[in-house]
């Protein structure tokens, strides 16, 4: 037990490791609550670029001896302006637009880079991340930083709620769409120079979306999904300093590593979503299963002409009527790539008939054996 | 930031509730809507129908202020969409991400958003609102499910819970009954029957020509431009027919009326498709 505390203490004799921590912590709770929005919003993409096109403004303040979260700012907001510039007119698609603006700064923010002369290792720590050498200072920007990303979470929540569940709502209700949408890529680019230091523009996307996706597969309620997805960066965070101390790994993709690692976790073992999950079913479904499953409405003739060639052909068949049964209706979806396409026709060794035709159907009959005439013993035998 | 301070619009009470007036929308040169005019007095309930791509959801975007005409206009109670909190729109059900985490509860007070204002949380009165809102839709004992944990029409209810706790004085569905059994049917026309007695008008995109003209005051036949708007008697003529669905329609007549078939369904799924 004591050789466990001891194993578990002895990184933190250091005070750099004891900062390093903190900036962890900090960067590893904040950027996964806002990361919340992005998963939802399918900003990913966006969120990776951003991070890449700060980095000219993240340059320039620093040469300037500016804050370095000021040119952040700057940049942040210009390229989201210019990106928004570039579809306007439907000129190009977002995605590149966004392309093109991302590839275009980050190759700036190099260039100056490179005008300097410790080049090589400067950039390392841009891009990966130094968190060993946070000072007491930068903890203090750091904090701030999340701080602030936090507050405009919480004074906004219902407001962002509504612009990722439903644009269209949030214009008809007159929210303010595109203030909102700037509000968020402003908290973006903040977070993103809050994360900088502990794990760098190249890999603070994992931040952002990886223990966001993993609270996503636990939960159905967004403040549960902002708590666990914060409760994951956290674990990664302190994990990952761990992996980092022990193993002599570079402490920004330890703890990208570990938040990638528990995503896996809980995409392969997540009640009812997993793949561990889905799998069990399956196997269970296909032990009990053998009656033939038609997912059905009331009012569609294809699914009555079904019905008659089962009943036809003496078929053990169970009806689903998928307007009544919302779990059927998503399975139907999933089934035909988000389609209520009926009827959806599963067999008992697993196939699946999509509106068969009725030669089709009774094909498929014939091949698991369905007798032509009654085949068990019946009274008028 | 100015857009943040706008007011809600006030009412004109000697304004219809809805005024359009040529009404046209072009999508990359070519017209989605072509010069629509039409006026809704109070409390009638009309069922706009039309192939698919005929612009009906078009017409109930820009009705909603959630579109800009690409030229003439669209008055509610007396001043542009733009300006108003009491326009409700409700969206095809496959236009909605019901993976979203979101309880039932949730989506009706997003109806109640805009009212709070910024910086505040729901209150007491406002979850009750959100109750009541419920029960009149016949849900309150589902508030807390998800929302793809629903049947088709308990979704559709909710969405109307949601209109309901807006307090919306103009309410615009898009294709509400499609897929929807007949319990669940009724259940929508036993609400859009109080939103009647309440005087606040009702537009509903179906594709559904048998309810339109059994259950609904007007009927307005559309097909990139208005060819027909009146009682169900005055709309549903042969020529109209004809016009509005050209050869995707067969029509039986007999001693008691005429009896109409289209192969248009389901316009969403093909969106989707």
């Amino acid at each position: 037990m004591n050789g466990l505390l001891a194993w578990m203490a002895e990184p933190f004799a250091y005070a750099f490791m004891v900062r390093g921590l903190v900036a962890a912590l900090i960067v590893g709770v904040a950027c996964p609550v806002l990361g919340t929005y992005m998963v939802l919003r399918g900003m990913a993409f966006l969120g990776d670029a951003l991070a890449h096109i700060i980095l000219p403004g993240v340059v320039i303040a620093f040469l300037l001896g500016w804050p370095l979260s000021l040119g952040a700012l700057i940049v942040g907001v210009a390229a989201a302006l210019s990106i928004g510039a570039l579809t306007r007119r439907g000129a190009i698609r977002e995605d590149a637009a966004i392309g093109v603006v991302f590839a275009g700064a980050f190759a700036l923010g190099i260039a100056l880079l490179s005008a300097q002369r410790s080049y090589a290792v400067d950039l390392s720590h841009i891009l990966f991340g130094n968190l060993l050498g946070v000072t007491g200072g930068d903890l203090w920007q750091m904090a701030g930083l999340a701080v602030l990303v936090l507050l405009g979470v919480g004074a906004f929540y219902k407001e962002f709620l509504v612009l990722s569940f439903d644009p269209v709502l949030a214009t008809t209700l007159r929210l303010p769409v595109g203030f909102l949408h700037n509000l968020l890529l402003v908290l973006i680019a903040l977070v993103i120079v809050a994360s900088i230091q502990a794990v760098g523009v190249a890999l603070v996307l994992a931040m952002l979306v990886t223990p966001a996706s993993a609270a996503y597969l636990l939960t159905r309620r967004l403040p549960v999904m902002m708590v666990l997805a914060a409760g994951f960066g956290a674990i990664g965070a302190v994990l990952g300093l761990y992996l980092s101390y022990y193993w002599n790994i570079a402490s920004g993709p330890a703890i990208v590593l570990v938040e990638t690692a528990l995503f896996l976790l809980v995409f392969g073992l997540a009640p009812g979503r997993g793949a561990l999950w889905s799998w069990v079913r399956g196997r269970a479904a296909a032990a009990h299963e053998t009656e033939i499953l038609v997912y059905a409405t009331a009012r569609c003739g294809e699914c009555s002409r079904a019905r008659r060639v089962l009943e036809a052909r003496q078929a053990r068949y169970r009806w689903v009527d998928i307007d009544r049964d919302a779990q059927a209706a998503a399975y139907v979806r999933q089934v035909n790539r988000g389609l209520r396409s009926v009827p959806t026709i599963v067999f008992p060794d697993g196939e699946v008939l999509v509106e068969p035709t009725a030669a089709r159907l009774e094909a498929k009959l014939d091949q698991l054996g369905a007798p032509p005439t009654p085949a068990e013993p019946s009274g008028a035998h | 930031m100015s857009e943040l301070l706008v007011r809600p619009q006030t009412h004109d009470p000697a304004a219809p509730p809805l005024l359009v007036n040529r009404l046209s929308v072009q999508f990359n040169g070519t017209a989605a809507l072509r010069e629509v005019s039409f006026t809704l007095p109070a409390g009638q309930r009309v069922a706009i129908v039309g192939p698919n791509g005929a612009g009906k959801t078009t017409l109930l975007r820009v009705i909603a202020g959630a579109m800009s005409p690409t030229s003439g206009s669209v008055e509610i109670y007396g001043a542009r969409p733009g300006g108003h909190v009491c326009i409700a729109y409700v969206p095809q059900r496959s236009q909605v991400d019901w993976r979203f985490p979101v309880t039932v509860a949730d989506v009706v007070m997003m109806g109640r958003i805009r009212r709070l204002g910024l910086f505040r949380w729901p209150g007491r009165s406002d979850w009750a609102l959100v109750r009541q809102a419920l029960a009149r839709v016949g849900m309150d004992d589902l508030q807390k499910r998800q929302i793809g944990e629903l049947s088709g029409g308990q979704q559709q209810r909710v969405f109307l819970a949601q209109a309901l706790a807006q307090e919306a004085e103009l309410v615009l569905l898009d294709e509400p009954l499609t897929g929807l059994d007949l319990p669940s049917q009724e259940a929508i026309f036993r609400l859009l029957d109080e939103l009647r007695q309440q005087g606040i008008p009702v537009l509903v995109a179906t594709h559904d020509l048998n309810l339109a003209a059994e259950r609904f005051d007007r009927v307005m036949l559309l097909n990139r431009r208005l060819i027909a708007f009146g009682s169900p008697r005055e709309a549903f003529t042969r020529e109209h027919l004809a016009a509005t669905y050209g050869g995707h329609i067969h029509m039986l007549a007999d001693s008691g009326g005429m009896l109409v078939l289209t192969d248009t369904c389901c316009e969403g799924d093909e969106e989707a498709a």
